[in-house]
């Protein structure tokens, strides 16, 4: 009976000693005090916004003290941004948290990454192989919010220019794609004039771009650009062309500082705003869940890629007050 | 044998210095698969840069290879998507490449027009024919998977090593015995040296001049389609300013800009030492923008260094001639 006792008292002590460190360790991931990496490879880190990927990157590492999050710039290149990630694989990341600059190039790397044990999830824009997460910025629910407002101000008629990004990557984004979904659909007096692709992402761009377009049709009654920095430069074009009378009205996307000043001096009519911040927020916080559970589509068997959607709001001079504080642009100056 | 090969063994030693200073520096440089990546991403500047070496060996420069790859991309993925067999593919590929370098030199040669603007005006509109070729939807550019696994095999690694490394090292091997072993090469030297004089000993400026844009566009065709088969698919960025990559890498390992001096291991070695940099430096934590501003920095110095090893080169021949001039 004493050995009895004596045996499970021994256990008890044993179970203590070996309970908090058994606590810290997760199933299949790495002790909660290991230090994590995470990577974020944009399409490109030079845009404005990603200061309110900085921000919510900032918010991860602040509430996570054993949280490190690098920012590679893939400068549109999705060649760049394979090596980008092969050199995250072979530098141990737990986790890449990716734009895709091209849904099919990156594939093959991809799921080498997550064979290699890397969770990868994709942000805004996504990618064909499967992988652990894609949190979608819906860019066909941009296109299709921006039609709906832009066509509810025209009465659902007129004749519509669509700027839209350079080719190479148009073929990530459905923004204009969804704008003449909703055109074709419930605007049958509408005439969609011209779908272009600006030559780069410069305000100067659009600019050269709409001084053209202006020479070549004497009537237009709205522009639809799936960025505010277009829509900057269309608005300094009619005003160049002396056609500001004529109350073409002008539509962005993604807005940012500008377009916000912008729509508060009626420079450019409207346009949409997804929580970016929130989005990469859960990305990366979905990233340290899966580095410390050693989670990614391999090890929890998907065929298929589980998908988190952030809609598009449109944004008008109505709404722009109330929407500002959400969009977060005061906090990153 | 040392004397002649001096330039190289310069390249080596500091590519053997940056590899032990990676090495202590960052802790995932000697890793197989770090290895295996750098090898792969060498190979795709060091086929173009050992295309290009012929060009500019030759006196010339071809400002036309990123263009012709994406070309080549877009068709080399069109003929794989309707399922022709990976060597067939291939070999369309790299077939497609040396056309539009024979286009180059013959634009070059029989319009009598400088390689610099032929080639500048032929890569843009390389490009827009690309652009207009490339699959679309609606009118709309989109990004296609290539199923076609014969092809696909292509992208992957064999024995850990990618095809396209492979093919690089045989490559530039044979390219080697070319420049340096045949007839060709000699002339292709003769003809970056000086040209006129080498019309005048009868070497056949036309000829020679058309086949280094041929290889040229050899190369970059094989390059391109590799990349394809390696990324499942082409799209618009392919051989984006890869030109200008394959000159630095050419320049940087001991090809003379201004022709007759220079051979496709000098190529290897560029593209070693420029991929070396970009891979050290990504290990190190340095940013995009200083990434790309140590490597411009890197290929002034190159450039100027080169400038300078000339100069002495040319003054100890020029004393040494004196010298035995004198003794006789």
């Amino acid at each position: 009976m004493k050995k009895l006792i004596a045996l499970v008292l021994a256990s008890l002590v044993v179970l203590t000693f070996a309970a908090p460190a058994m606590a810290d360790e997760l199933p299949g991931g790495k002790e909660v005090t290991d230090e994590f990496k995470l990577a974020f490879i944009p399409m490109s880190t030079a845009g404005q916004v990603t200061s309110i990927c900085q921000l919510a990157a900032d918010d991860i590492m602040n509430s996570y003290d054993n949280c490190k999050i690098e920012f590679f710039d893939a400068g549109f290149d999705p060649n760049t941004q394979i090596t980008l990630i092969n050199e995250c694989i072979t530098q141990g990341y737990d986790c890449i948290v990716l734009e895709c600059a091209d849904s099919t190039a990156v594939g093959p790397v991809i799921q080498e990454a997550e064979q290699e044990g890397v969770a990868v999830i994709t942000f805004n824009l996504n990618c064909d192989a499967v992988h652990t997460m894609f949190v979608k910025c819906d860019s066909y629910s941009g296109g299709w919010a921006a039609a709906e407002a832009m066509m509810g101000i025209l009465e659902g008629k007129g004749d519509i220019l669509l700027l839209d990004v350079p080719a190479p990557q148009a073929v990530t984004t459905t923004f204009c794609a969804a704008f003449e979904d909703y055109v074709y659909e419930n605007c049958p007096d509408a005439n969609i004039l011209e779908y272009i692709n600006l030559t780069g992402n410069a305000q100067e761009d659009a600019y050269n771009a709409m001084r053209d377009l202006l020479t070549k049709y004497d009537h237009i009654d709205g522009v639809y650009c799936p960025d505010d920095n277009y829509a900057l430069g269309v608005y300094q074009a009619v005003q160049e062309a002396g056609r500001g009378e004529e109350g073409i009205v002008i539509w962005g996307n993604d807005i940012t500082p500008g377009g916000i000043d912008a729509i508060r001096s009626g420079k450019i009519t409207g346009s949409c705003w997804s929580d970016r911040y929130s989005a990469l927020h859960e990305a990366f916080q979905f990233g340290v869940y899966c580095a410390q559970l050693g989670l990614n589509s391999v090890t929890a068997g998907y065929t298929k890629t589980p998908v988190v959607y952030a809609d598009f709001v449109a944004i008008t001079p109505d709404n722009l007050e109330e929407m500002v504080p959400l969009t977060r642009w005061d906090k990153v100056g | 044998m040392l004397a002649k090969n001096k330039r190289k063994i310069i390249s080596i030693a500091l590519i053997v210095l940056l590899c032990i200073f990676f090495g202590i520096t960052t802790n995932s440089f000697f890793v197989p698969r770090n290895i295996i990546q750098l090898l792969r991403q060498a190979a795709y500047t060091g086929l173009i840069a050992c295309g290009m070496c012929f060009v500019m060996v030759g006196g010339g420069i071809d400002l036309s290879a990123g263009g012709a790859m994406c070309l080549v991309g877009v068709i080399a993925a069109r003929v794989a998507f309707v399922g022709l067999p990976g060597i067939i593919v291939l070999i369309i590929g790299i077939a497609f490449g040396a056309f539009l370098g024979l286009l180059n030199g013959l634009i070059v040669t029989k319009l009598h027009l400088t390689e610099f603007v032929t080639t500048l005006a032929s890569g843009t509109a390389f490009s827009g024919l690309a652009l207009l070729t490339i699959f679309r939807e609606r009118g709309r550019v989109i990004s296609v998977t290539l199923t076609n696994d014969s092809f696909n095999f292509f992208g992957k690694p064999v024995g850990g090593i990618y095809w396209m490394t492979i093919a690089w090292i045989i490559a530039t091997v044979v390219m080697h015995i070319i420049m340096t072993r045949t007839k060709f090469g000699l002339h292709v030297m003769a003809m970056g040296s000086a040209s006129k004089s080498a019309e005048m000993s009868g070497v056949n400026i036309t000829f020679v001049k058309i086949m280094t844009f041929v290889i040229a566009g050899t190369m970059a065709g094989l390059a391109s389609t590799l990349l394809v088969a390696y990324q499942t698919g082409t799209n618009q960025n392919v051989g984006n300013m890869m030109e200008f990559n394959a000159i630095a890498a050419c320049v940087v390992g001991g090809v003379m800009m201004e022709g007759g001096k220079g051979d496709p291991i000098c190529a290897l070695l560029g593209s070693i030492f420029m991929t070396l940099i970009t891979n050290g430096l990504y290990k190190m934590g340095l940013t995009t923008g200083g990434t790309y501003l140590l490597q411009g920095v890197v290929i002034l110095i190159a450039m100027a260094f080169d400038g300078q090893f000339s100069r002495l080169s040319a003054k100890k021949r020029t004393a040494a001639a004196a010298g035995k001039k004198g003794g006789e």
